[in-house]
């Protein structure tokens, strides 16, 4: 009789540890998409403000078509990528990051258009989210790194694998403020 | 016009200046001969060679004792008088602060210490104890200590945030130590933001009518990578148009106190950053 005892007391163990470590896997697994919305937040907080971006750079350089085109069709690029998965969806943004970088460029060669209020409201806002996108990307990685290390560690790798627990892929997109470098004289 | 000396390191860095300054003073001198022959002439008196010598030596030990007491706190003082003097801010050596938020309104009784104020901008040690019943005993008092920073934030700030609380996640013996949670009892509510990383460091509170969008702006992922990066894991709370960022301690360096002082700039400027965009959104 203790035997079967001691063997009910070790099941009841078992299935309390199995139902705690799938718990704090979907805990977190949703901290992973929850981050992962608010990377799709900033990115489409982006795409809206590409259109006004590029309407005020015609105004004043008109004649840079192939930047302007370049930069329309990153954005559209970017915005058929929405539901792709991370690695093809930071293909397309890193895309538009390097259109926009066009832009600056652009603007280097039109002092009244680097001078215009709206041209740096908005660039400024471009920034800001460019920001927003870095921060939410760590705060994305670091929580798809704690759910994959989760996932991977003995045993709750075997709970992994039976509860069909996927590990997430890690988001890298570089934007347009990380490839100025900024230039050094040494005179 | 002069300029104001530089700030010691930290409270402790004047203490052995001001002790040898206080032995060597007239009152030291004059008190401890006397007393040490009061000592002298009792062990005399009683015809015991212990009290004749050994009662000096406790004189001359209580003395230093004492001087060393008064180094400690003169060395406090003067590093917080100095630092104020460079920071341009006044200094108090006791102040009392509104109960404006749940920490300043914490325990049974409070005290503050060291308070330097300038600009609508305060920096000091807090002090909040709760009182331990003992029965029949006497009741004792169990601190918990802060430097906290205080901004002003204004009215418009009282208007859009009601109330929001930040504070480093407890272990559990904090959990099981009801008196020291200062957040207990005002009905707030928990949030749960997307950063693993932050939520392993800090709880998030709020009151129950505040707005949730507000909030949402104001922890943009910009600011909650930025205090989860931060050395200090400064919490803070916002009520009543009064932001105050605190640490869990008394802080005496100078380094860390103007990195706290930095800390509360910054959070500060986002609060109003995020009140100038709403208030720009409202008008247009």
């Amino acid at each position: 009789m203790t035997i079967v005892y001691v063997l009910l007391v070790v099941l009841i163990v078992l299935v309390l540890a199995y139902i705690l470590i799938n718990n704090s896997l979907i805990g977190a697994r949703n901290k992973s998409d929850e981050a992962w919305s608010g990377i799709d937040v900033q990115l489409k907080r982006r795409h809206d403000l590409v259109p006004n971006l590029v309407e005020t750079v015609k105004g004043y350089a008109a004649h840079e078509q192939q930047t302007l085109t370049r930069v329309t069709d990153a954005r559209a690029g970017a915005i058929a990528a929405e539901n792709a998965p991370p690695r093809e969806r930071a293909q397309a943004e890193s895309a538009l990051s390097s259109a926009l970088g066009g832009i600056r460029a652009v603007a280097e060669q039109y002092p009244q258009l680097r001078a215009a209020d709206n041209f740096m409201r908005l660039q400024a806002q471009l920034a800001e989210i460019e920001d927003e996108i870095q921060a939410s990307r760590r705060i994305y990685n670091s929580n798809v790194q704690i759910y994959n290390t989760r996932m991977q560690v003995f045993p709750n790798s075997i709970v992994a694998a039976r509860g069909g627990f996927q590990p997430h892929e890690f988001f890298q997109i570089e934007v347009a403020s990380e490839r100025e470098v900024p230039e050094v004289t040494f005179t | 016009m002069s300029a104001a000396p530089p700030v010691p390191a930290n409270t402790n860095s004047a203490r052995n200046s001001h002790f040898r300054t206080l032995l060597g003073s007239s009152t030291a001198i004059v008190g401890g001969a006397i007393a040490a022959t009061v000592a002298f002439s009792v062990g005399a008196a009683s015809h015991s060679l212990p009290v004749m010598g050994g009662g000096p030596l406790v004189v001359a030990l209580v003395v230093a004792a004492i001087a060393w007491l008064k180094a400690d706190s003169d060395a406090e003082g003067e590093f917080f008088r100095r630092y104020a003097a460079v920071h341009a801010m006044h200094y108090w050596p006791k102040w009392s602060l509104n109960e404006f938020t749940p920490l300043l309104g914490g325990g049974d009784r409070r005290r503050c210490e060291h308070w330097m104020e300038a600009n609508g901008r305060g920096l000091g040690w807090y002090t909040f104890e709760v009182r331990q019943e003992n029965g029949d005993q006497a009741d004792t008092w169990e601190s918990h200590d802060f430097t906290v920073a205080t901004v002003d934030i204004g009215e418009h700030g009282m208007s859009r945030f009601q109330g929001v609380y930040l504070r480093r996640r407890r272990g559990v013996f904090d959990r099981l130590n009801g008196g020291a949670n200062w957040l207990a009892g005002h009905h707030l509510e928990k949030v749960e933001l997307e950063s693993a990383a932050f939520m392993d460091r800090f709880e998030l509170w709020t009151s129950r009518d505040q707005d949730e969008i507000v909030l949402r702006q104001l922890f943009a992922p910009s600011f909650v990578v930025w205090l989860s990066d931060h050395p200090l894991r400064p919490g803070f709370e916002l009520r009543a148009g009064v932001l105050v960022v605190f640490i869990p301690e008394h802080c005496g360096q100078a380094g860390k106190l103007e990195f706290l002082q930095m800390a509360a700039a910054e959070i500060s400027k986002r609060i109003w950053t995020e009140l100038t965009e709403t208030a720009q959104a409202g008008s247009v």
